[in-house]
């Protein structure tokens, strides 16, 4: 009897809770349409045949703020777009929770951090944070051009909040940009990413 | 305010900053939401001794710092220490976290919580007081994350005895006894499935696992830490369902982390948390062969029951061969052949029917079993192959089975005698009559298969035992009805000869088998591991095999050709040095069974004896930092192969005098052990003069001259050595 009552708490159980779950490298990309600060509509195939480079983004998260606040990331994103690759920046805080980035504030943000990415998208209902499995921020996934996941995990090699650090760190965003640039798979593919939590809605 | 006094202000306001900066770092730091003070537990230390530090965080309400896996998100603090030469201080020791939940995400962490470090004080030290500071880094969360750092410090004197406990005591109580304790006495299984890892928790004693644990994994991408985790009791077992990290490809090769209980381990006020660490590949899924136990479904579990049935229809067909079966075979269907006489149809039906009468008696047969087993159950027994009382009983029936096959032993040889003469009358109901009868008729002889049959089943459901059992009924009367089909075939039917003893001999071997087999789930479930079990268990598959061989020696002796008598003689000497072929390990093997063992000269902790004395290992830190103490040292060299090492430690420790001598004396006992190659030790046995053991020697002080104490111990010798220390 207890067997079969908790057989079927587990079958329920899957079906019910939405947990963020976790891609592996080499699947498909999911696709996403998203609104972008400019009030344009932006989606992922709009940009097969390119290396796609998705940032999830708090401007209020120390992790984030590390690598901002001395323009190191704005740096990152202009070294992408000069290798030929689209750099895209998502919010997916739910609306009343902290970190959240709001139509009306979008562009101020953008001109005030002097953000480089091709654009900063909004997923304030956290469908396409889910659908990656983003969990942190920053949490970065490298796009091949034929639009398979070729890295997921951490930006760099160590996680802190200090911006001097960076400077000592891998980058696994450029070398990924690189590897594949020359057709090769970039190694790592696969890190375990490092950041505040992202803040989905709260049920 | 003028430019010149606001200017002054600010210079002042400077220099103090300077000053409290540089002039001595405080004990405690804070930032937004967090507090962090550095504590330790006693006023004051004395050299040599050990002793604790702690790193109590204080946080505002519903904020929260990190485990050292902090889950979906976040970061751990960071400790970095600096302190006086003489102090050593150890990683920090995690208490158990909490599940912290932000919408789909879970992190683990705590609130206001106290770190522990072990510190230790090296006896030699000058000075009259130590220092330590550490260099924090954290991140406090509660929406929203405020890094933090600062450093803090302490300062503790340096006294003759160890001082009293600091007013910190309580901290420190709270927070050992939220450190994860190790879990013994229990055993663990592993199954991974597709999406899934299921861990099996099996007591090895009386007590009562909690009903439900949650883990946390010490390691990051293993499990899902979001999703559910289910518990569940299965008899004695608490299975625990965790969700696999579906992004992670790679098989597991480490579990690692930490299980907690609500409601205590084992009843309230027992630690709430134990640790786990264990590999899933090399953990035995004890619970796969018990269908009852899964709550999952796995493919190989219908795999298994379909060779089982195979096995039993084989099986059942061999039994024919037995000695005592195989005569009555053909003169049972050469009656039925003879007496009927007639149409091949009523011969056919005949034939059916005495098949129908073995397959009910086996049938019967499990029944009995089945209604044994259940009885059983509401009786508390338990007939599983997860108890190891049930085990051991399982070994030595399986050993008695095979040693009756194996040697002249026949159990009621005049029974069957009898029986075989009796003549049934020839009706359809006397045929199948015969059939009950030559089941029974075969019993002495096939009891000792049908046995181990039986004892199989013991752990399978109910509907799988009787299909088993039908299974052996049908394969045992398959030749009957292949002979009634077309009874011409008896002409292929091989005479009653030696050979018959052969078989009968032959059947034991795989019983054997099982008991190496049934040894090693035995050896799990007492806690032994692999490496080091591996290689015992393919110590005992040598010996089986240099068994087989003697027996082929024995087949050799009674082998009707000089030919065949030369091959059997040939096989023998093979089977005998594929065994110890087997059974010799190579040294990586040993290398790593005793890596794993930790037993390597100088990492193992002190033992209790079965006399109850506490003994030290030796190495040559340890001597060296008791004879700078000032205690008396015995010194036991000894080895497991070592007779005489033996007899002396169990003659000299039983005598109460030597004890109490020991104790007054105030003796360190350290244990030698060298039953492996061990460099230290050797160099020490050479510096004492000699090159093996025993050697027992008194060190009384670092200026004296060792009591080298006789090769044969007796308790006398030792106290009379005793009284001459002081104290």
């Amino acid at each position: 009897m207890n067997r079969f009552v908790s057989l079927v708490i587990l079958c329920l159980s899957y079906t019910s809770i939405a947990h963020a779950d976790y891609i592996k490298v080499g699947s498909p990309a999911p696709q996403f349409t998203l609104q972008s600060a400019t009030g344009s509509s932006v989606s992922l195939k709009d940009f097969i045949g390119k290396t796609v480079v998705l940032e999830w983004f708090n401007p209020d998260c120390p992790f984030v703020k590390k690598f901002y606040s001395q323009g190191d990331m704005q740096r990152f994103q202009k070294e992408a777009a000069e290798k030929g690759a689209v750099w895209l920046t998502i919010n997916s805080n739910a609306e009343g929770r902290q970190g959240h980035i709001s139509r009306d504030e979008a562009g101020a943000l953008v001109s005030e951090i002097g953000l480089q990415s091709s654009a900063l998208l909004l997923d304030p209902t956290g469908t396409v944070g889910t659908s990656y499995g983003a969990r942190t921020t920053p949490h970065m996934f490298v796009i091949d051009s034929k639009g398979n996941l070729a890295y997921q995990g951490a930006i760099d090699n160590t996680p802190s909040t200090r911006a001097k650090d960076i400077s000592s760190s891998t980058n696994y965003i450029l070398a990924a940009i690189d590897s594949l640039a020359q057709g090769k798979i970039p190694s790592p593919a696969d890190t375990d990413p490092y950041g505040c939590s992202v803040k989905y809605a709260s049920k | 305010m003028t430019t010149t006094s606001s200017r002054l202000t600010s210079f002042l306001f400077l220099l103090l900053a300077a000053v409290s900066a540089g002039c001595g770092d405080t004990n405690s730091t804070s930032g937004p939401h967090l507090t962090a003070s550095i504590i330790a537990d006693q006023g004051s230390v004395s050299p040599g001794s050990t002793f604790s530090l702690g790193i109590k965080f204080t946080l505002d309400p519903e904020w929260h710092i990190y485990w050292k896996n902090p889950g979906d998100s976040g970061l751990p603090p960071s400790f970095s220490w600096t302190q006086s030469e003489e102090v050593a201080i150890e990683s920090p020791l995690w208490p158990y976290p909490q599940r912290i939940t932000t919408g789909p995400l879970v992190n683990y962490g705590y609130g206001s919580v106290t770190i522990p470090f072990h510190a230790k004080v090296s006896s030699s030290i000058q000075s009259s007081s130590i220092w330590a500071r550490a260099h924090l880094q954290w991140l406090v969360c509660k929406d929203e994350c405020l890094p933090g750092e600062g450093t803090i410090a302490i300062t503790l004197p340096v006294t003759k005895p160890s001082g009293a406990p600091s007013q910190h005591a309580r901290e420190f109580e709270n927070a050992f006894r939220s450190l994860p304790t190790p879990l013994d006495r229990v055993s663990i299984a592993i199954e991974e499935q597709q999406d899934q890892i299921v861990l099996a928790l099996i007591p090895l004693d009386q007590r009562a696992l909690p009903s439900s644990v949650t883990f946390f994994p010490e390691d990051p991408r293993i499990i899902s830490n979001s999703a559910p985790q289910i518990s569940s009791r299965d008899g004695d077992t608490l299975r625990l369902s965790l969700r696999r990290d579906p992004s992670r490809r790679e098989s597991i090769t480490r579990l690692r982390g930490v299980l907690v209980a609500d409601q205590g381990w084992s009843d309230q006020g027992t630690p709430k948390a134990v640790n786990i660490d264990t590999n899933p590949r090399e953990s035995s899924s004890l619970s796969a062969g018990n269908t009852n136990g899964s709550s999952t479904s796995s493919t190989t579990e219908s795999v298994g029951i379909v060779s089982a049935l195979f096995f039993a229809c084989i099986g059942g067909m061999l039994l024919n061969l037995m000695p005592c079966v195989f005569p009555v075979l053909s003169i049972k269907i050469l009656s039925f052949v003879q007496h009927a006489g007639q149409s091949t149809r009523t011969t056919r039906i005949h034939g059916l029917l005495f098949s129908l009468g073995v397959i009910l008696s086996f049938v019967a047969l499990a029944v009995i079993m089945i209604a044994l087993r259940a009885g059983g159950e509401q009786l508390g027994w338990g007939f599983q192959l997860q108890s190891p009382t049930f085990v051991v009983c399982m070994i030595f029936v399986f050993l008695t089975l095979g040693l009756l096959f194996l040697t002249e032993v026949s159990i009621g040889s005049t029974i069957q005698n009898t029986l075989g003469r009796l003549n049934l009358p020839t009706s359809y109901l006397g045929s199948f009559g015969s059939g009950v009868l030559a089941t029974a008729v075969a019993t002495p002889c096939t009891a000792p298969f049908m046995g181990s049959a039986l004892a199989a089943t013991l752990s399978l459901s109910p509907f799988d035992s009787v299909l088993i059992f039908i299974t052996l009924g049908i394969g045992m009367s398959a030749p009957y009805v292949a002979l009634s089909w077309s009874p011409p075939l008896l002409r292929f039917l091989p005479r009653p000869g030696p050979w018959m003893v052969t078989c009968k001999e032959a059947m034991a071997f795989p019983l054997f088998a099982s008991v190496v087999w049934l040894l090693r789930v035995f050896a799990r479930q007492m806690g032994m591991e692999p490496p080091g079990l591996t290689i015992l268990i393919d110590l005992l598959w040598g010996i089986l095999g240099a068994t087989v061989g003697f027996w082929l020696l024995s087949l050799a002796r009674r082998a009707g050709s000089r030919f065949q008598s030369r091959i059997l003689t040939g096989a023998a000497i093979i089977a005998w040095f594929y065994g110890i072929y087997i059974a010799i390990p190579t040294s990586s093997e040993v290398d790593e069974s005793r890596a794993r063992a930790c037993y390597s000269g100088d990492a193992v902790l002190p033992f209790t004896d079965s006399y109850g004395l506490l003994w030290e290992p030796y190495s040559e830190d340890r001597i060296a930092r008791l004879m700078a103490q000032g205690r008396p040292i015995y010194i036991d060299f000894t080895a497991e192969w070592c007779i005489t090492c033996q007899v002396n430690e169990r003659v000299v420790f039983s005598s109460n005098e030597v004890r109490q001598l020991v104790a007054q004396k105030n003796v360190t006992l350290v244990k030698a052990d060298w039953t492996s190659k061990n460099p230290a030790i050797t160099t020490a046995l050479r510096r004492f003069g000699r090159n093996g053991v025993p050697l027992n020697v008194i060190i009384v002080g670092p200026n004296t001259e060792p009591i080298m104490l006789p090769n044969i111990l007796t308790p006398g010798t030792v106290v009379e050595a005793l009284n001459k220390l002081p104290g």
